[in-house]
């Protein structure tokens, strides 16, 4: 199933919106439920759950926090729960179903002008790189001798020589990317066609519709 | 002496994809082991796994006598460093003599001791004109023997190199060579992984062949020219001593010439050797 990028961008903003607006238990809940079956859809329920392994430590922070300083209720911290993994499986549901291309069709469908409409996605389309690039920072560096590998005191101390050499290194792969733009005659304001035009299917327009009430119904309560 | 001992190594980024396939051999440091094979037979998943960047999946690597399956990294560096392909993401002081004074400074703990140690071995690889330079404006060849640099200020015994050669030039080959030797000759061992053949044979002592994750050759240098007639590789080009030689052979010349030629060590000796025997063919 293919999810129109222009829908997932509404679905995305919509259930970001509701998570971070509503104050509503159960509503959050059955949204929660609603966006897991249509995550489960796209990724794994194993991705899903490492991501929630991987939120412990922030989760046990926001739920000391709030017991200590805000509330008591454990049906208020599970809400501020919720929240936080709701809006962390949304970005990474959006991330894994929109390619950067794709994502640049829908910004420049909704008249965005296409310079910004590209930024954007190419700002998305670089996260794996940057990645990769910061792993072979880090990988030169220990097998350098800097002990960045040696607990978060020796991490601290030693972050310039991490920090840096990625700065550097981002910056030029940014020029290289110019270069080669510029080496292809590329031109951003020159006008565009795409070799297959985004186009909705019913479930697309059912999804838009059933995110659109319930933004609506939100607002109006 | 130190030594590096691999048993039965086998490695794999996902199980059903073996990338390295029982790997057993030992390196000294009186040897300089060269390491050839196609694109993806797993030459730099073995260094990796040298300096524990990677860990093996069974088997176990023995750096005299004992295992390093539980020490990090950053600690095996100061016996086995690793310099990758593409070495320049780890500049990060700014100027070229701080970076080596950086490294300089962690094993020898007396300041002007450090300084004077910096200042040598910037003159040593020919960086003390550019020193008060950012490492990052320096020329690709000036950025590659600074990584060299900073490899050989760490006193380890082990040096390995991952495609030193690659995309350098032939005085920049030339230089590596010269170090490479003088530093051997200080008792360091050297593993090099490279498609270059001719620097390989002209270094090295003995040749490892990776195919597919699977070590099909094992011997020293000049055996391994000598078998390569029995037993092509099609990822390795005619070493051009090689073709030499057989030029030589058709005007009915012995195979003793190519077993002069590997006697004599350095540079400047072959090549008189060489002048010498196309002397008397002519």
């Amino acid at each position: 199933m293919d999810l129109d990028p222009r829908v997932a961008l509404l679905i995305l903003f919509s259930c970001a919106f509701i998570f971070l607006i509503s104050s509503h238990f159960s509503f959050q809940f059955f949204l929660l439920f609603l966006f897991l079956s249509l995550y489960l859809h796209q990724t794994s329920l194993k991705q899903g759950i490492r991501i929630v392994v991987l939120l412990i430590i922030p989760s046990l922070f926001i739920v000391v926090l709030n017991w200590f300083f805000v509330s008591k209720e454990v049906s208020f911290i599970l809400l501020m729960l919720i929240r936080f993994w709701g809006l962390t499986w949304l970005f990474n549901w959006f991330l894994n179903l929109v390619s950067p291309m794709s994502l640049a069709k829908a910004l420049w469908s909704l008249h965005i002008p296409y310079q910004i409409a590209w930024q954007i996605s190419l700002t998305y389309r670089f996260i794996p790189t940057f990645q990769e690039e910061s792993k072979r920072v880090y990988q030169a560096q220990i097998s350098r001798g800097i002990p960045l590998d040696k607990g978060i005191m020796q991490k601290m101390k030693f972050l310039p020589s991490f920090v840096i050499p990625l700065l550097i290194l981002t910056q030029e792969k940014a020029e290289l990317f110019a270069e080669a733009l510029f080496a292809r005659n590329w031109n951003a304001k020159s006008p565009k066609t795409t070799l297959d035009p985004l186009s909705m299917t019913i479930f697309d327009w059912i999804l838009a519709i059933v995110f659109l009430l319930m933004i609506t119904v939100i607002l109006i309560s | 002496m130190d030594s590096l001992r691999f048993e039965n190594i086998s490695f794999g980024y996902y199980p059903s994809r073996p990338v390295l396939n029982d790997i057993s051999f030992e390196a000294t440091t009186d040897d300089i082991i060269g390491i050839l094979g196609p694109n993806g037979a797993g030459k730099s998943t073995l260094l990796q796994l040298t300096n524990g960047l990677l860990r093996p999946q069974s088997g176990q690597i023995l750096f005299n006598s004992q295992e390093i399956k539980d020490q990090r990294t950053s600690d095996l560096a100061n016996h086995i460093t690793v310099s990758f392909q593409f070495s320049r993401q780890e500049f990060f002081k700014s100027t070229v003599f701080d970076e080596v004074f950086s490294t300089i400074s962690r094993y020898i703990l007396d300041k002007k001791g450090a300084h004077e140690a910096t200042q040598q071995i910037l003159e040593t690889f020919g960086l003390h004109t550019v020193q008060r330079n950012h490492p990052y404006t320096l020329s690709g060849g000036e950025q590659r023997r600074l990584v060299l640099a900073l490899r050989f200020s760490i006193p380890a015994s082990f040096y390995m190199f991952d495609e030193p050669t690659a995309n350098a030039d032939y005085f920049a080959v030339e230089l590596f060579r010269q170090y490479l030797i003088s530093f051997h000759s200080l008792g360091k061992g050297f593993i090099i992984a490279s498609h270059d053949i001719d620097f390989l044979l002209s270094v090295c002592d003995r040749i490892l062949v990776l195919e597919a994750g699977k070590l099909t050759y094992h011997g020293r240098c000049e055996d391994f020219i000598r078998d390569y007639s029995h037993q092509k590789y099609s990822f390795i080009e005619l070493p051009s001593i090689y073709s030499f030689i057989q030029l030589l052979e058709t005007k009915k010349q012995s195979i003793n010439i190519l077993n002069g030629y590997l006697t004599n060590k350095t540079y400047n000796t072959r090549l008189a050797y060489l002048k010498q025997i196309i002397g008397g063919v002519g």
